[in-house]
């Protein structure tokens, strides 16, 4: 194992901050591009945790995951984009709570 | 195979009328007869016959295991005739499905009552509630009576699933019924007894689960509602015995002090309201809550004499209410209300009907001589014996007023003066009297020498009543 | 760790590989048909291809193997599923024939199909990252597939599944990193060691991988997107996602509980699964009761459906998962046959979702409202149905699994959810006069037989049930 200069700890520790921040902007922001964005970082964080695992017990395996997440996350964003697009092309301003014909 | 046939051809005959085009009323109707009319000779050809499939292994043993019992024999036997005389009795709109349906209702309780496994119980269970759902659909007189028995049967056909699959659970075999090695014990077992208990309940019915049933009987068609209260209300009784009595008798004993009352309050409570009633078809609905609440006291005392008296009423009662509601069924059809307050005198004009009547109503009241009778004589015999003097005594005032409102119910409508604005129609007609033939001459075939009834198999009540016996040391 | 990847391996996606390449061929062929051909081309197509990849897919049952080291298992268990997805995406298919806009099908088709890859990768998904690949396969398809029509309602559902699924998927993600810093590896069957039992990583990790899953399978708490997209994509896809992502998602779900946990960490990591699957089948059926569109009630009825199937796994037996693959064949069956029928009352305004339009169908259309009340049957779990024999067989094997409660939570659940499908039955046999329903589709062949084959396979399991040996999950 490769001795590292930041502990895995904090590594974890700040994972979890971008990951809560992600959670947090998908509550509480009402733009969609924003939401897309903390959408992004859920899985930024976990990339990041990935990557820290991968070092810690020296597998790439976390590295070719993170590799993959950012793909589909790629994937993920062009047709999120798209999908925002065609539902805010006739809105004035963008707001998620607009979206609401149908109620639960 | 021909044991199966029982099952098989009235539903494949109900479909085929259900699917096909041209709308021939005689053609349905005669199909529909001989269909009934094979299951008839079937029965008796098949009797002691047995047919089996296995269905699962896991996680219980299951079989399609079918053949009669000393039982249901004569259960299925009635089966056949009430639905002979109620297709020959049929005359309503959209002739062809109402005879499918009558013939889905037969295939569905055929294989009710020579299930020898309880998950196929469970099965027909629904299935039988199907056909009487569709009916009061197309053909009742208000949807919420459709509601109110789809909403009561299933919810104790839910009952049923969930015992049996407990019973299974815990048992390792469903393919139990007519053995008589079966017996359960466990913690379980007095939910799995409440879970049938409460499916048969509702189904026979008895206070204070009766509430769709005045509803259901007054709305269905009289043909339909001639087999379903004839028959389909023996179901619960019959799983009585043939699924609690025989399986968890101590149970039954233990409980025996509820089932009492309910059945006493039953046979208290329909007889006082039947008095009331002005809807004719209520009248006899009422009754046959009376009634059969008779039985379940029977059931409940756990005697071998009132076990014996409640098979033979089980068969009259069938045998006179099938007949009750196909006469009123042609009253109805003639006059085209029910009500006993606008009917009246039509007996002078037809005394065909009138005498149908009160045949009917006569072994509805326990007249000697017609099969209700016997069946009264032996249940009290039978409850006196079991030392519920009490009960007896109780059971005794429906008796009396059995009297007041069957002969209410016939000079309601047979005596007094002709109602002028009452339409005036023929008297019955030969097929209509052929319909009757079969239900008439079976009370007094049966009320003369219920001997058939009680000599005929004489292993009948061996099973039960040795589990019976080895339950109530 | 090296991994020799031989011939065999790759022949284990066969199945995937042969639906994948279909969808390409689809695209393909829709280009250079002409205009007047192309729906039916493209529907022929798709199926040809589902039915050479099913019966590729059937050579593997009861041949286990474990492909590119472990990242991809073949075998009875894998087999059941992606058939089972085969067939959600052959019912759904065929409803392209009677419902969308000519030039759009052969996309939507092409879509559909590697959604289904998909579901298909997560049914046989041996490590964490063949899990994740498999849900972003499935979940991206279905994004698009959601907006495929013009209306605002479908636009609407997009957008929501896009963000309510993204949202899982990424505490899914979270939790998988979490899982593989406690055991080192991406393959499942490394977090069977014992000594994970008391490491923090893998409960939290375990936790929030449970929530990824209850989402997507729409398990109470989460199931708020369920009824909003179902209703608002188009009938085809609401036809394939009821079921598929179901299916893969459920596969996902047995393998990690049945094969992928150190031993005394189910009872308690699970325990809350088996508490929320109880108040779905409640919760669900309540749902349905005030619901005025089909697509809407079929969505609350799947959230209790799927409550049922996990009831079956609750005591984490053998016979419980054959009882929950019996329930999902069944369950397929039965909401793939209640589609069609949709959809032959349906045309591009999709008629067939609305509720109202079921009355007095008998009159119009005495097969379609048979063949209706049979399905309805099913669902509610009433004889001569496979729901009927489903729900005994759940009932008992949960009830001997020492899970009485959740019997009870699914009796009380079905008899709740028979008024909601009797209020349809009663619908359609209503005598109204004034019927306005839509007449059915002149000709709607596929439709026609999708229903039709559905219903006997929905009757026909109840007697035959298939014996479903060696189905249970492994992961090496």
């Amino acid at each position: 194992m490769l001795p590292m200069s930041v502990p895995l700890i904090d590594y974890v520790a700040l994972s979890s901050v971008i990951f809560f921040i992600g959670v947090a902007g998908v509550l509480v922001r009402r733009n969609p591009l924003i939401v897309l964005m903390s959408i992004e970082l859920m899985f930024n964080a976990a990339n990041l945790l990935f990557m820290a695992f991968a070092r810690a017990w020296g597998n790439n395996a976390g590295h070719i995951f993170a590799f993959l997440v950012i793909t589909v996350a790629a994937a993920e964003a062009a047709i999120g984009l798209a999908i925002v697009v065609t539902v805010f092309r006739t809105a004035r301003h963008v707001d998620v709570d607009d979206v609401s014909l149908m109620k639960g | 195979m021909l044991v199966l046939s029982l099952v098989l051809v009235p539903i494949v005959a109900g479909f085929v009328l259900l699917v096909l085009r041209n709308e021939n009323p005689v053609m349905s109707r005669t199909v529909g007869a001989l269909v009934a009319a094979f299951t008839f000779g079937a029965a008796i050809a098949a009797h002691g016959q047995e047919w089996s499939y296995r269905w699962l292994t896991r996680p219980f043993v299951a079989s399609f295991h079918i053949g009669d019992t000393a039982i249901s024999y004569w259960l299925v036997l009635l089966l056949a005739i009430c639905t002979f005389c109620a297709i020959l009795a049929a005359s309503v709109p959209r002739q062809r499905a109402f005879v499918g349906q009558m013939l889905l209702l037969e295939g569905a309780m055929m294989g009710l009552f020579l299930a020898r496994d309880l998950l196929l119980f469970a099965l027909f269970w629904d299935l039988m509630l199907l056909p009487v759902f569709f009916v009061l659909l197309g053909w009742g007189e208000h949807v919420a009576t459709a509601w109110r028995y789809f909403i009561y049967n299933f919810a104790g056909g839910l009952f049923l699933l969930l015992a049996t699959a407990a019973f299974g659970a815990l048992y390792g075999s469903t393919d139990v019924i007519g053995r008589s090695d079966v017996h359960l014990a466990g913690a379980w077992v007095p939910w799995i007894f409440w879970g049938f208990a409460v499916a048969f309940l509702v189904k026979t019915p008895v206070w204070p689960l009766h509430t769709w049933m005045p509803l259901t009987y007054s709305d269905t068609p009289s043909p339909m509602v001639a087999v379903v209260s004839a028959v389909q209300s023996k179901g619960g009784l019959y799983g009585f015995i043939a699924i609690g009595m025989a399986f968890m008798p101590e149970y039954v004993k233990a409980y025996a002090p509820i089932l009492i009352v309910l059945g006493v309050i039953s046979l208290l409570y329909g007889a006082f309201v039947a008095v009331t009633q002005n809807d004719a078809k209520r009248v006899v609905a009422y009754s046959s809550l009376s009634h059969l609440g008779l039985i379940v006291v029977a059931l409940a005392s756990l005697n071998a004499t009132a076990l014996q008296g409640a098979l033979i009423y089980m068969i009259a009662h069938g045998l006179f209410s099938a007949a009750l509601f196909l006469v009123l069924g042609f009253v109805e059809s003639r006059e085209e209300t029910r009500s006993l307050v606008r009917l009246g005198g039509i007996g002078a004009t037809n005394p065909r009907l009138a005498g149908a009547l009160c045949i009917a109503a006569l072994a509805a009241l326990g007249l000697p001589g017609l099969a209700g009778f016997v069946g009264e004589l032996i249940i009290l015999t039978g409850i006196f014996q079991a030392g519920l003097t009490w009960a007896a005594i109780l059971a005794l005032i429906p008796i009396v007023l059995a009297s007041a409102y069957m002969l209410r119910l016939f000079q309601g409508i047979m005596n007094g003066p002709q109602v002028p604005d009452l339409p005036v129609r023929r008297d019955l007609g030969w097929l209509e009297g052929l319909a009757l033939a079969p239900l008439v001459l079976a009370l007094v075939v049966l009320g003369v020498n219920p001997h058939a009834l009680t000599t005929f198999d004489t292993g009948a009540y061996n099973a039960v009543a040795t589990t019976l016996q080895g339950g109530t040391r | 760790m090296t991994v020799n990847v031989t011939s065999a391996d790759w022949y284990a996606l066969a199945p995937i590989s042969i639906v994948a390449i279909t969808a390409l061929v689809v695209l393909l062929a829709d280009l250079f048909a002409p205009k007047h051909v192309n729906r039916y081309l493209a529907i022929v197509l798709a199926v040809l291809g589902i039915v050479v990849a099913a019966t590729d897919c059937k050579a593997a049952y009861a041949h286990d193997f474990a492909a590119f080291g472990g990242a991809f298992i073949v075998g009875g268990f894998s087999v059941v599923f992606q058939e089972i997805i085969l067939i959600a995406a052959l019912g759904s298919v065929v409803l392209y024939g009677a419902i969308g806009k000519d030039d759009r099908i052969a996309g939507a088709i092409a879509l559909m199909l590697w959604s289904a890859c998909g579901a298909m990768l997560m049914a046989g998904a041996g490590s964490l990252m063949t899990i994740f690949l498999g849900i972003e396969l499935l979940s991206l398809a279905l994004y698009c597939l959601c907006g495929l029509a013009d209306r605002p309602t479908a636009r609407e559902a997009a957008f929501k599944y896009l963000i309510l699924s993204s949202v899982a998927s990424g505490f899914m993600l979270y939790g998988m990193a979490m899982l593989f810093g406690a055991s080192g590896s991406v393959a499942l069957a490394d977090l069977t060691n014992p000594v994970l039992a008391s490491n923090p990583l893998l409960w939290i990790g375990g936790g929030l991988f449970l929530v990824g899953i209850s989402f997507k399978l729409s398990l109470v708490p989460f199931h708020a997107w369920s009824p909003d997209v179902y209703e608002g994509a188009p009938l085809p896809v609401t036809a394939f996602m009821s079921v598929a992502t179901k299916a893969g998602t459920l596969a996902v779900f047995a393998r990690f509980v049945y094969a992928a946990m150190p031993s005394g960490v189910a009872d308690r990591l699970l325990l809350p699964i088996w508490i929320v699957a109880g108040i779905s089948m409640i919760a669900g059926n309540v749902g349905m009761l005030a619901q005025h569109d089909l697509k809407r009630l079929l969505a609350y009825s799947g959230i209790a459906q799927i409550g049922y199937m996990l009831a079956a796994l609750a005591g984490g037996t053998a016979l419980g998962m054959r009882y929950a693959i019996f329930y999902l064949a069944a369950y397929t069956f039965m909401n793939l046959g209640a589609f069609a029928i949709a959809a032959l009352i349906s045309d591009d305004a999709e008629q067939g979702s609305r509720l109202a339009n079921y009355r007095g169908l008998a009159q119009k259309s005495p097969a379609a409202a048979a063949l209706m009340t049979v399905f309805l049957l099913a669902l509610a779990g009433l004889p001569p149905t496979a729901g009927f024999l489903g729900k005994i067989l759940i009932l008992s094997t949960t009830a001997s699994a020492g899970y009485v409660w959740l019997g009870i939570a699914l009796i009380v659940g079905t008899a709740i959810s028979l008024y909601a499908y009797a209020k349809i039955i009663r619908a359609m046999y209503q005598r109204d006069e004034h019927a306005h329903t839509h007449a059915a589709h002149p000709f709607v062949p596929l439709a026609w037989a999708s229903a039709i084959v559905c219903c006997v396979a929905v009757v026909v399991l109840t007697f035959v049930p298939p014996a479903l040996r060696d189905v249970l999950p492994l992961v090496r």
